[in-house]
């Protein structure tokens, strides 16, 4: 398929042919588990370090911050579970955003299950972390906040530096753990400015394999494994490690950094054009934010159920999707869209765009018309 | 960037296997042609839905379970991790039975148990490496929840009497069930594997043993045990493990266990002659043991060496020759620590240290294991020689 047509980047992204490529040998003859003490399985062990070495520079944090993982949920998984399996005092709080991924959404919802204290953050109606509440929120018992760096639903930025700002002065002991899934590669991750602890990252969202990611700690914050056994990634995460994959994430993620500073003017200009050729349907009611960023449409037809909307944009080739990936397969409003205000019946119509470095200003010139005669469609049902 | 290997002689295959051609080639296909998220409701993701779903009904029937039967997880530690903790969720007073030679995903997810207030008793095994089925029947309580006996060792190969442990569970069991587990991550591909026919509830699967891609594995979970998921968020692989599922490693994986039961009589039978050629062209030399002899073994493992000479000479010997050989698991990342299986067998620590563990593949030739035992009796000379 034409991967300009592919508007699904939040859902996964294309494998980089450069990550690929630079992975491939460890599917052939450079196949050992890093584990293993003779010469192939060292060889598998120099890669994962020299992998992780890319990362941790591209990052700029240590290598042995960080942890590699089967995906961005295991992270998320790791970093909550493992800051409240560390010794914890009775009554400690749980702080995570009303929009997270419910990868971190069903853990704290288990931890509470489990005697840990979690409250919501509200956000505005502009898919934005409410600072007055969270400030009121924040006091010496809370453990742990986690919030996401951009939204998956609807691209929003959070402002992570003030966040980190306030959980850092009325907090000092907390955690403060961001899922950068849908930030990383694509907006740059000011962890030390935001004062970030654990970054949750996937590879697949960002043009890597799916089956691998990693949990960055930023600061050497105490934390237990959440997998147990051989005592991999220094302990912390047990599971013979998968070269193939890190490496591809490793390479993908480099590559992004390389053209991330070039990239910028036509993300902008691409979601600009988007945004003038979507203002010619007054009756699509687009989501909108100050904190948007260029690489999430979120928009409703609320007439029409967003299945349908997709059907529709899928007979002209274009693939997008109705709420989050995860949890689209059933008919039940999205939980991100209401807690920003939408009703049921827009949150039920909404539609996601969302783009990567494939999708380019060039383009436009097909999909655009694409996309309009779909809505010229829609409008006669 | 590394330079290109040596041509070597690969005898490590329970630490990983080498991808078999025919997993490469489906996960090429499936990387080009699959990109897909399988949860994302469009035919992109469909397509790779639908794929993902083939391939599961290919391993489940291979496995003589039903698809429904069949989740897919990070890998083996993964899936041993997820029966072991679920046990908490069900609440106390909770008992569970670990054999004493289980891979350290089961070990350290009991002792995990054993610190959230479960009782946990370590199954011990004879001097062959079986486990005590008499011993079973004692250890097993009104408040045990769990029994995990593998069905395979991954160091000595020995290969468990499963039909008998879920018997003498069923045997003593009150009215509310036991679970059985077991882990057939070194079994899987390599012997039968009748999980239907022993009655076990769970059974742990990974994909990079046998010849798939490593970042994959699976649990057969038996219809009616929905124990509680490990890794949470979106609802994929019927809620028992959350995290985008990925269509080219299922292929990789699915494809190298259909490849592997298609040719399994040709293949086994002519590996565990070499295994056994090995032990015979040692077996003269002053010292020489074999672990677990007298019990039935996978046909592609020895473990074996000579008393008085570490394991990690002979091991660093075969190495400069470009043969990887392994001492103990390769899953403590660094040190060699002695072996808890062959400290669980009984063997005294010195011969423990001096045990190598020689692995073999479908592809395993009979001139490798003749280099092999070449190289080994130079080296056992040499030591022992150096010594006098």
């Amino acid at each position: 398929m034409n991967p300009e047509f592919y508007l699904d980047n939040a859902a996964t992204t294309m494998l980089l042919p450069e990550a690929l490529e630079q992975a491939l040998p460890y599917l052939g003859e450079r196949f050992g588990n890093p584990s293993s003490l003779h010469g192939l399985g060292m060889e598998a062990h120099r890669a994962v370090k020299h992998a992780r070495e890319g990362l941790a520079r591209l990052l700029d944090v240590p290598p042995q911050a960080i942890v590699f993982t089967s995906g961005g949920t295991e992270s998320d998984n790791l970093a909550l579970r493992g800051v409240f399996a560390a010794p914890a005092l009775a009554g400690e709080r749980l702080l995570v955003s009303a929009i997270e991924h419910p990868a971190v959404r069903e853990t704290a919802r288990a931890l509470a299950a489990e005697g840990v204290r979690v409250e919501r953050i509200p956000v505005t109606r502009g898919g934005v972390v409410e600072l007055a509440r969270l400030e009121k929120l924040l006091a010496p018992d809370v453990r742990m906040v986690s919030c996401m760096a951009v939204n998956n639903e609807l691209g929003t930025r959070q402002p992570l530096a003030d966040i980190g700002r306030l959980v850092k002065a009325h907090a000092p002991r907390a955690v403060f753990h961001v899922d950068a899934v849908q930030a990383f590669a694509k907006e740059r991750l000011a962890w030390r400015e935001a004062r970030i602890d654990l970054l949750s990252l996937s590879a697949h969202k960002a043009h890597g394999p799916k089956g691998v990611g990693a949990l960055v700690r930023c600061a050497p914050v105490p934390l237990q494994p959440w997998l147990r056994g051989g005592g991999q990634e220094e302990g912390l995460r047990s599971g013979t490690e998968n070269p193939f994959g890190i490496v591809a994430f490793a390479e993908a993620a480099r590559q992004a950094a390389a053209r991330h500073a070039a990239q910028q003017g036509e993300r902008a200009a691409y979601h600009a054009r988007w945004l003038e050729y979507l203002a010619g349907f007054p009756e699509l009611r687009l989501y909108r934010s100050e904190q948007a960023t260029p690489f999430v449409i979120s928009l409703a037809y609320p007439p029409l159920p967003g299945e349908v909307i997709l059907h529709h944009l899928e007979q002209e080739g274009l693939l997008v999707s109705t709420g989050s990936a995860c949890h689209s397969l059933k008919r039940e409003p999205s939980d991100v869209l209401l807690a920003v205000g939408l009703s049921e019946q827009e949150a039920l119509s909404s539609i996601r765009l969302s783009f990567s470095v494939f999708n380019t200003l060039g383009g436009l010139d097909s999909v655009l018309p694409a996309f309009g005669r779909a809505v010229e469609k829609l409008r006669r049902l | 960037m590394p330079e290109a290997p040596p041509p070597r002689i690969y005898l490590d295959h329970n630490a990983t296997a080498p991808l078999l051609p025919v997993a490469f080639e489906r996960m090429a296909a499936a990387l080009r042609e699959l990109p897909g998220n399988p949860s994302s409701p469009h035919a992109f993701g469909q397509a790779a839905r639908a794929a993902l779903e083939a391939e599961r009904a290919r391993l489940a029937d291979l496995l003589g379970v039903s698809r429904r039967e069949l989740i897919f997880t990070s890998g083996g530690s993964e899936a041993n991790a997820l029966v072991l903790r679920a046990v908490a969720e069900e609440g106390l007073p909770a008992h569970v039975i670990v054999s004493a030679v289980e891979h350290p995903s089961v070990l350290r997810g009991a002792d995990w148990l054993a610190r959230h207030g479960v009782a946990v008793s370590h199954l011990p095994v004879t001097e062959r490496g079986e486990v005590q089925i008499a011993a079973l029947g004692e250890l097993i309580r009104p408040e045990t929840r769990l029994v995990s006996v593998m069905a395979a060792n991954n160091e000595t190969g020995v290969i468990q009497p499963i039909a008998r442990v879920v018997e003498e569970v069923r045997r003593r069991q009150g009215d509310r069930p036991i679970r059985v587990h077991t882990d057939a991550v070194q079994a899987f591909g390599r012997i039968p594997l009748p999980l239907a026919t022993w009655g076990v509830d769970g059974a742990t699967l990974a994909a990079h043993k046998l010849g798939g891609p490593k970042g994959i594995g699976a649990l057969a979970l038996r219809l009616g045990w929905q124990p509680a998921p490990l890794v949470l968020g979106g609802k994929q692989e019927r809620g028992l493990r959350a995290g985008t599922e990925s269509a080219f490693l299922v292929a990789g994986f699915a494809a190298a266990a259909g490849w592997l039961h298609a040719h399994a009589a040709e293949i086994w039978g002519r590996v565990a002659a070499l295994r056994d050629r090995l032990a015979e062209q040692l077996g003269d030399l002053e010292g020489f043991f074999l672990n677990g002899a007298g019990a039935p073994r996978l046909p592609n493992t020895a473990n074996l060496g000579f008393d008085g000479l570490s394991a990690e000479s002979l091991l660093v010997a075969l190495d400069l020759e470009g043969i990887a050989v392994s001492a103990g698991s390769a899953c403590s990342s660094g040190a060699i620590e002695p072996s808890h299986v062959l400290l669980a067998m009984g063997l005294p620590e010195p011969r423990v240290r001096a045990s190598l563990r020689i692995s073999l593949g479908p592809a395993t030739q009979a001139a490798e294991i003749d280099r092999c035992s070449e190289v080994l009796r130079a080296q056992v000379r040499r030591l022992r020689a150096g010594r006098r």
